[in-house]
């Protein structure tokens, strides 16, 4: 995949909308560029308006804004050119096939984040997080990966690592002299360091829970017997904040999904209308589905008319408590029922009451589950990430089990190597190219 | 068919010995070319074997039948495992040995070889023969027809003392140096090097104060390096002696820098491990106020003191005032002063993992003229150049030994792809695979190899048969004998020992079934149940990240070719011509995407090889 061919592909989504962006990327594309333009004068990182020519024939196309960006400052790493052009389907076509025809390949998935990781002007933390940011779902989602993609979570492992080869330096250059030619480090300075390795790491992973909820969102499950007013409910929250970000109807699983932003967290809201038989209260056909959902919430609504907890704990279900909410609907017809605990929550959709505080209960709760952690704290997303820093927990925790009465460094410092490793696999340091060329083939192509 | 013509060896140190009789043990007949036959065998410098990582490559010797292990043992006057406060990795065995019993112990093997002949003579040059080597020459004209050539000249080859400001042709202090092989060598296309060594003063033993030394004994139950010795091994234990250095001694090396010929010579950066001289460690070592000394007899009885830990080459008047400053030492007189020797050596880039030359077939350097120092480095590199010479001739594969089964591995591709600016030693740091690479599992990492190879001798086949299934045997009833002498719960001897709260010798006593095995075999048991679950996650961890290591890159490889790859890492690569994929990463500056584009390469098996 590594090649340094010239490759193209348009940048931005294919169909109709006033701009499309073409990316060009490869080495010397001073004669290409005059090729494009008649020969205008290249200003590097310049917007130059002009004609856009096909390169082999010369035949107008279009007319735009054309950048060119000098090696090695550009996206890439090496020379690239974009043409901002006119959008629609068949500008953009045409004017990448004449590209194509001048020996210029089209661009694989990922393949101009990748050449910018070749080169070194990503690492592979900041070229998730590119990807990531296209796909943001919330403001907080899209605010966390500009973080990473400035390197708030490279900087923080980065750190991590410089400490750790500290320490594996002092140990490594002791394990080559005896104790009489050199001072030994006492064993519990040795601890200490350790320990703050340790507490580090799972700093930055318990971030994980956060990241995988601002990346996929959090599930909030709407559950309950027919006619309490799940559906109600489902509109009255959506219509309350009308951020919604995307909008899926599940035809095959019949619920229905809907996104909106709460607090800045991407939040899928569910709907499971329709499961519920009035005399066996879940029907056995749905029952399979409703359950799935309920179980893979990370919130469930619990709504009924009367009494919440009651009608929920008559159904043994074995569901985490810190996952229920319970609201009694239909406060304004219900005025004379006081229930007996406090922690239920009364609303009326049809008054607009109470529609307010159940948000900012649900906001309270999420943070609490996901852990809260300000706008500035790194936040791992990916799951290889997650997963890498995982094991790097695991390592580190060996590491400390280590220490005691009498440290063996020989096997502390193979240890800490390990733990060295793992961290530079989270930034990108891999010798082993298939993962690295899997990771870039989930990238959309002209990224 | 013609008689098969002998490997020739110039040059009778450490790794001419251990050459020539590999060549034997495999069945070949070795010669021996030497300035001086007398000095076969002799040691230079420090009157010691082993020591921190060097001891471990004794082991590894070894275990592949050679005869430095075995001289130490018989020489020893003192033994003594550095380290013991740290990991049993890294327990490093060392001796002092009688200089002259040592000497005397290797030139009786020798003489009793009928495959090993020596002739008394200086090689200065070789005829070759369709880029293969075919006769020696000799300085007297005399010509020597040969299948191979070893050439492990240590640090002969244009030898330069200096001691201050004086400056003498030398090969050893005291013995001529070499003329002539470097010149020829440098006319069939070889790059050469200057290099520089020290060795500390030689002091006359009635001279110093010995009431005012500390004592130092070796270890109550010395362990022999080698496993021929295990049976009846009763060495005597010297007490050695020690003293401090002191601000006194540091002022007047530190007035007199500039007079040392090593610092104000031509090396530009001293290593950030190496202490070659005591001028470098008062220097690198600033806010230490003492180093100690040890005083070593050169041999039981010896008149002569070797000072360890005060290599120099300052002038002889300032090495005996700055000693002199030493209580011990106020009346101390030279019989030699330390000096440092300037020698050629061969990058090591030119040679193969074989150790043969890549220009010329059967033409092979080993030894200090590659640019390691140290006795077991240069014995290392002969035992595996001899081998090798010997395989060519038994048309047995190449004998190359990787970094994850020995130091040896790691001294010879270390040697063969990273570029020299200081002698090379060894230190176990630089073994990525440190805890697989123990001392005590010497045999049993290598033993069975040496026996494909004919290396190993009878009486040792049957020790390491032995030894071998003693380890097996012990750890086979570590994991299925449960017990609750040591622990609170009935549990497998192997979890009791895991959690440290137990140690072998106590369920020894406690066993019959253990009663009769060794020392070593118990110990290395243990070690390894403590030591398996550290050495799975380091292979595996190595292994994933050297899924390329083995991958043979194609002789016939073109870099020029590859247009992706940047200049410099072309330079690099077609310099050096690593073998494998794994070499490949390891040459400094060769970029990640380098070795990406490479195995591409040789994936797509593309136009690069012509």
């Amino acid at each position: 995949m590594y090649n340094n061919d010239t490759i193209a592909a348009l940048a931005t989504p294919p169909g109709i909308g006033a701009l499309a962006i073409i990316r060009i990327s490869g080495e010397n594309l001073q004669v290409l560029f005059h090729k494009l333009t008649q020969n205008k004068a290249i200003k590097d990182r310049f917007a130059t308006f002009s004609s856009i020519y096909c390169p082999n024939t010369q035949e107008a196309l279009d007319s735009g804004i054309i950048i060119y960006f000098k090696a090695p400052n550009s996206f890439t790493g090496e020379d690239l050119i974009e043409i901002n052009c006119h959008g629609g389907e068949y500008i953009s076509k045409s004017i990448l096939s004449s590209l194509y025809a001048y020996n210029i390949r089209p661009a694989n998935p990922g393949e101009f984040s990748f050449r910018a990781f070749m080169n070194g002007k990503i690492d592979l933390i900041q070229a998730e997080a590119i990807s990531e940011l296209i796909s943001s779902k919330s403001t907080r989602a899209a605010k966390n990966n500009l973080n990473n993609i400035n390197g708030y979570v490279s900087n923080y492992v980065d750190k991590l690592r410089n400490d750790i080869i500290n320490l594996l330096s002092i140990i490594e250059h002791e394990l080559d002299f005896t104790e009489d030619e050199i001072e030994q480090t006492r064993y519990d300075k040795l601890a200490d360091e350790l320990y703050k390795i340790d507490s580090a790491i799972s700093k930055i992973v318990n971030t994980s829970a956060m990241g995988k909820m601002l990346s996929s969102g959090a599930r909030v499950v709407l559950f309950g017997p027919p006619n309490a007013g799940k559906s109600s409910l489902f509109n009255a929250i959506l219509g309350f904040d009308r951020a919604i970000v995307s909008d899926v109807s599940g035809t095959t699983r019949d619920v229905v999904e809907a996104w909106f932003e709460l607090s800045g967290i991407p939040v899928c809201l569910i709907d499971t209308a329709g499961y519920w038989d009035s005399n066996n209260y879940l029907e056995s056909m749905g029952i399979e589905r409703t359950k799935q959902q309920v179980m893979l919430a990370d919130i469930v609504l619990f709504i009924d008319i009367k009494d919440p907890v009651q009608t929920f704990s008559q159904l043994n279900l074995d569901l985490d408590e810190d996952k229920l909410l319970f609201i009694r609907s239909k406060s304004d017809l219900n005025n004379d029922f006081t229930s007996p605990d406090p922690d239920i929550i009364s609303i009326s959709t049809k008054n607009n009451e109470g529609i307010a505080s159940l948000l900012n209960i649900l906001s309270v709760k999420l943070s609490s589950t996901f852990g809260s952690h300000s706008s500035l704290d790194p936040i791992i997303v990916s799951k290889r990430q997650r997963h890498l820093l995982l094991e790097a927990q695991n390592i580190s925790n060996k590491a400390l089990s280590l220490t005691g009465n009498n440290i063996e460094t020989d096997i502390l410092a193979s240890v800490l190597h390990g733990l060295n490793d793992t961290l530079s696999e989270v930034i990108g340091n891999i010798s082993n190219t298939e993962v690295v060329n899997n990771i870039f083939s989930e990238f959309c192509v002209g990224k | 068919m013609g008689e098969i013509n002998p490997i020739i060896i110039a040059g009778g140190g450490h790794a001419g010995i251990e050459a020539a009789l590999a060549i034997s043990r495999m069945g070949c007949r070795a010669v021996i070319i030497t300035l001086d036959p007398k000095s076969i065998g002799r040691m230079s410098c420090n009157p010691a074997i082993g020591g921190l990582a060097k001891g471990h490559i004794v082991k590894e010797i070894d275990a592949l039948g050679g005869i430095m292990g075995r001289a130490a043992d018989f020489s020893g006057i003192q033994f003594k495992t550095l380290n013991k406060s740290k990991g049993r990795a890294v327990w490093s065995p060392r001796a002092q040995v009688d200089k002259l019993k040592y000497t005397r112990f290797i030139q009786n093997e020798i003489s009793l070889d009928e495959n090993i002949s020596i002739i008394e003579g200086e090689v200065v040059d070789f005829a070759v023969n369709n880029s293969n080597i075919s006769t020696v020459i000799l300085k007297d004209r005399s010509a020597h027809p040969c299948a191979s050539l070893i050439i492990t000249a240590g640090t002969f080859l244009n030898g330069l003392i200096h001691i201050g400001t004086r400056k003498f042709r030398a090969g050893r202090m005291g013995e001529k140096p070499a003329i002539g092989l470097t010149e020829s060598l440098i006319n069939k296309g070889f790059t050469v090097g200057r290099l520089k060594t020290g060795t500390p003063p030689r002091l006359l033993r009635s001279s110093i104060d010995w009431e005012q030394t500390l004592l130092a004994p070796g270890d109550e139950t010395p362990v022999p390096f080698s496993i021929n010795s295990i049976d009846k091994f009763n060495p005597i234990n010297e007490p050695c002696h020690i003293v401090n250095t002191n601000t006194g001694v540091h002022r007047h090396l530190k007035e007199n820098l500039h007079k040392s010929a090593m610092l104000s010579g031509q090396i530009k950066g001293v290593g950030p491990r190496y202490c070659p001289s005591v001028e470098d460690k008062i220097v690198r070592f600033a806010s230490r106020e003492s180093h100690q000394l040890f005083l070593e007899p050169e041999w039981a009885n010896s008149n002569q003191i070797y000072v360890n830990g005060f290599s120099t080459s300052m002038p002889e008047s300032i090495q005996k005032l700055a000693l002199m400053q030493i209580p011990a030492m106020k009346n101390v007189e030279f019989i030699r002063p330390g000096y440092a020797i300037e020698y050629d050596y061969f990058p090591s880039s030119q040679l193969k993992s074989t150790l043969e030359t890549k220009a010329i077939d059967g033409l092979f350097l080993a030894g200090q003229i590659n640019g390691t120092s140290g006795y077991e480095e240069a014995a290392a590199q002969g035992l595996m150049a001899g081998i090798n010479a010997a395989s060519k001739l038994n048309s047995l594969n190449p004998f190359v030994l990787l970094r994850s089964s020995s130091y040896i591995g790691v001294l010879i591709d270390d040697l063969i792809t990273k570029t020299i600016d200081e002698p090379y030693r060894m230190f176990t740091s630089r073994a990525e695979h440190r805890l697989s690479l123990r001392p005590d599992t010497a045999p049993l990492r290598l033993t069975e190899l040496g026996l494909k190879y004919g290396l190993i001798t009878p009486k040792q086949r049957v020790l390491f048969n032995k030894f071998k299934i003693e380890v097996e045997q012990t750890k086979l009833f570590l994991k299925s004998t449960k017990s609750s002498l040591f622990s609170k719960t009935n549990e497998p001897l192997q979890k009791t020992i895991l959690k440290n709260t137990v140690t072998i010798s106590q369920i020894q006593m406690a066993h019959t079934e253990l009663q009769n095995h060794t020392h070593q075999a118990l110990f290395t048991a243990e070690t390894d149940i403590k030591y398996q679950g550290y050495v799975d996650i380091e292979n595996r961890r190595i292994s994933q990240f050297n899924k390329i290591e083995n991958i043979k890159i194609p002789k016939t490889i073109n870099y020029n070719k590859l247009v992706s790859m940047s200049a410099e890492s072309i330079i690099k690569l077609e310099r050096v011509r690593p073998e494998t994929l794994g070499q490949a990463t390891r040459i400094a500056g060769v970029r990640a995407s380098d070795i990406y584009i490479l195995s591409m390469a040789i994936k797509q098996s593309g136009d690069c090889f012509t």
